[in-house]
């Protein structure tokens, strides 16, 4: 009798077992079934980072520039205006850390590489390198096939919708529900119709513009800038070692901008800049800053360009291209 | 591996239908099953720490049966000084020797006279303080003769190293936990169930609500002399949010996950915000530390001397302070504990009115709950500010300008919409505060598609508006 009553007990909860099992299986196979379908969509949107994929596939062994940054780079140089074969390949939030691995991680692809651009706009060196968690990780490795996660990289990595649901509900909103101000990507995956912003808000008036407060990084992190300094010069001298010419830039910033910024992170920052220069042959500077040739209509605000603000930008770039012997 | 990552969702299906698979008949296996999933799941962080877990577990489990063997006392307290000596010393290697190295050269001026001292460049082991707490008591309690020592060696490193609570509990007694490791867990669908909803709502907690809330801190807190008194009160209050769905959404992961395996584990939070006053707030807020140091600490000081309102209130300050510090090698969190240990004892005050003995914490139960919600929060928040700011000045900063309402760059919700997540689990807590979490109440109220439609809105949530990837603060103590 007792191991019959124990063959029931185990039965019953046997039972319960596959009962659980089924209701867990119909709750969470729909979920599964939808994230494929929103995952695959989003693979097949065009974005910035799929056409440069593309980009790289088509021309990457005529490439002679890389050009690493964040926003601010991303906003400044189309490749469009650039003779010289070129890929920008910054992006929003993009630090030197993830700079350097994508340069390692894509050199193989540019064998006709000659030169490589860094960004050291103010304040760089005093913001912490992008974290293990960076969204665009699964970005990168997805289209790039660059690992930017500091570690060994599993198959749910590549997946693109969970890396940042936000950002990418956007694109999906944006490319099927709303029709206003579509991104328009050139070939080189540059954004030809960035224009919204706020000082398109503020119509563009000075005064307004000038009483707008400033979104500006003025917290001194000297820990940070001890070890993101020495990791810029070991960027520039990888690059050195393959002779690679290096240039280093810091796109336009609005006056309001240039008024806020703090002296100590600026002097901090020109220092580590000239010490690069006196160490290296081969590096080239573009600072446009200060530059009175941007005007207020070539922003969207204080530190990012508008396309028309780029094309001015990307044409001195590229005059210093000429210029310099590669 | 983090419990709201990708590993962890497959990570727990498979070892949860392998452990039921086994059959409840098999506890030994089970446990097995259980140990190994438990060392993968703490080895993914660094396999190194491995070997401090399993030194623990052992220095303990030793301990137990030396405790229980011996007939003196004087070997007793022998076995429990090596169990002390060995937890407090890891403790103190890996979190606090810089601290105190850094505090002892500043209080007699070592550097000054020619003299310094090493550094130890040392990562602190994920969960540290928690498991050496968990296993340290469990000697204790042997030599006080509250549990048998086990002499079950799988059941004991299961218990110290069981993956639900081991990186940040809640902090289980062995008396409650260990005993679930002998006995037949049968699968119990109504557990299991409930395991799960609790998940989702300790998911929603720490995805949707800290880690979105975390941003405006973050963005606030990088430059406290920038903003105006508004904006840093708003980062304040969201602070204290912020720590409390990372922590609460982490122990009711941990619980959740546990009653998937057929254990129960304590209760950790219990809607602290509502708390009437400070010390009631600490049998609200990580109920499982307070106990503990209740247990281990307050009352043995309070036991050895005069019981008065000040002897209490010495050994209340001691507690206090040393919750601070289990919290983080820092001033600032010793100041966290200290300060709340200030309106805790004026809270005890003896007030004699026609010859009876009344306190503060009295008169706070007759006051409408509002009015004292208001207060015990405003203490709370202001002492979370020395638990968010890495030095006294920052804290001093903060504190100055909120007070002083000091002007600033304007104020702004920095997440938006994102913002309404706040009192969403307010009302979602509050209303439904009699239940363990909201989404028991469900069970009781709805039938099975509305609950699944509700269930759905919350994974859409979940995938839609969680906020970037951070690590649980509490891991780091």
């Amino acid at each position: 009798m007792p191991d019959q009553k124990k063959s029931l007990s185990t039965s019953n909860s046997r039972s319960k077992q596959y009962k659980f099992l089924i209701a867990a299986l119909l709750f969470f196979i729909p979920i599964v079934i939808l994230y494929g379908i929103l995952e695959s969509t989003v693979r097949s949107l065009p974005t910035h980072f799929s056409l440069i994929q593309h980009y790289i596939e088509e021309n990457g062994k005529d490439i002679e520039i890389a050009i690493f940054g964040s926003s601010q780079v991303q906003h400044a140089v189309n490749p469009e205006y650039l003779s010289t074969k070129s890929i920008n390949l910054s992006s929003s939030g993009q630090h030197h850390n993830t700079d350097f691995t994508l340069l390692k991680g894509l050199i193989d692809r540019f064998p006709n590489l000659k030169g490589v651009v860094f960004e050291a706009s103010y304040g760089h060196f005093e913001i912490p390198h992008n974290s293990k968690y960076y969204w665009k990780n699964s970005v990168f490795l997805h289209y790039y096939n660059v690992n930017t996660f500091q570690r060994k990289t599993y198959p749910q990595d590549k997946l693109l919708f969970i890396s940042h649901p936000g950002k990418f509900s956007e694109a999906l909103a944006n490319h099927f529900l709303r029709d206003s101000l579509p991104d328009v990507y050139n070939k080189y995956g540059f954004d030809t119709n960035q224009y919204e912003g706020k000082y398109r808000k503020l119509k563009y008036d000075s005064l307004r513009v000038e009483n707008a407060s400033v979104r500006i990084n003025n917290r001194p992190e000297t820990q940070v800038l001890n070890y993101n300094a020495p990791y810029f010069e070991e960027m520039v001298a990888y690059c050195r070692e393959r002779d690679l010419t290096v240039f280093i830039i810091s796109p336009p910033t609005y006056r309001t901008y240039v008024a806020a910024r703090n002296p100590d992170i600026l002097k901090r920052r020109d220092s580590i800049l000239s010490k690069i220069k006196n160490s290296y042959d081969n590096v080239y500077f573009l600072n446009a800053e200060q530059d009175h040739d941007f005007k207020l209509r070539y922003f969207r605000n204080e530190n990012h360009l508008n396309p028309d603000g780029a094309e001015v930008f990307s044409k001195k770039l590229d005059s210093l291209f000429l210029q310099t012997e590669m | 591996m983090l419990f709201n990552s990708f590993s962890f969702g497959l990570f727990l299906p498979v070892v949860l239908i392998l452990y039921w698979a086994i059959g409840f008949k098999r506890i030994r296996w089970q446990n097995a099953l259980l140990l190994i999933a438990s060392y993968y799941f703490y080895g993914l962080w660094d396999w190194r720490f491995l070997g401090l877990i399993v030194a623990s577990s052992l220095v303990d489990y030793i301990v137990g049966i030396g405790i229980g063997r011996s007939e003196k006392s004087n070997k007793k307290k022998a076995f429990l000084l090596m169990s002390i000596l060995w937890n407090l010393g890891v403790l103190f290697l890996f979190k606090y020797y810089n601290f105190f190295a850094e505090g002892f050269a500043n209080l007699f001026h070592i550097s000054a006279q020619g003299y310094t001292y090493q550094s130890l460049n040392i990562i602190l082991p994920v969960g540290l303080s928690f498991y050496t707490f968990q296993t340290m008591s469990y000697s204790i309690d042997v030599y006080r003769n509250r549990i048998e020592p086990t002499r079950d060696m799988l059941n004991f490193f299961c218990f110290v190293s069981f993956f639900p609570q081991l990186v940040a509990g809640p902090i289980e007694r062995a008396r409650s936990l260990l005993p679930q490791f002998s006995i037949e867990r049968k699968f119990d669908m109504a557990l299991a169930k409930d395991g799960l909803r609790q998940i989702m709502w300790g998911l929603f907690k720490k995805m949707v609500v800290a880690d979105n809330v975390a941003l405006a801190v973050n963005a606030y807190y990088a430059e406290p002399g920038e903003h105006q008194g508004l904006s840093l009160l708003y980062a304040s209050v969201l602070f204290f949010f912020q720590i409390y769905c990372d922590f609460s959404g982490y122990s009711d992961i941990a619980i959740g996950t546990a009653k998937l395996f057929g254990f129960k584990l304590s209760k950790n939070f219990n809607i602290p915000y509502l708390s009437r006053s400070v010390s009631e707030f600490w049998q609200r807020w990580h109920i499982t530390l307070t106990k503990w140091f209740t247990d281990y600490v307050y009352a043995p000081i309070i036991r050895s001397w005069k019981r008065s309102y000040f002897s209490r209130t010495i050994a209340l300050f001691i507690t206090m302070a040393l919750i601070g510090l289990w919290h983080g090698a820092n001033w600032t969190f010793v100041f966290f504990g200290v300060f709340q240990a200030i309106f805790m004892s004026l809270e005890r005050v003896p007030i004699i009115i026609k010859g009876r003995s009344y306190n503060l914490n009295y008169f706070l139960t007759k006051i409408p709950l509002p009015l004292t919600v208001v207060y015990s929060f405003a203490l709370i928040v202001t002492s979370c500010i020395f638990f968010r700011a890495e030095t006294f000045t920052m804290a001093e900063t903060i504190l100055f300008r909120i007070f002083s309402w000091s002007d600033g760059r304007p104020f702004t919700y920095e997440i938006g919409y994102r913002i309404l997540f706040v009192p969403l689990l307010v009302l979602l807590e509050v209303f439904t505060r009699k239940n363990n979490h909201p989404f028991e109440y469900l069970e009781k109220r709805f039938n099975r598609p509305t609950r699944w439609i509700i269930y759905y809105i919350f994974v859409f949530i979940l995938i839609r508006y969680a906020g970037p990837k951070e690590e649980f603060i509490y891991f780091q103590f």
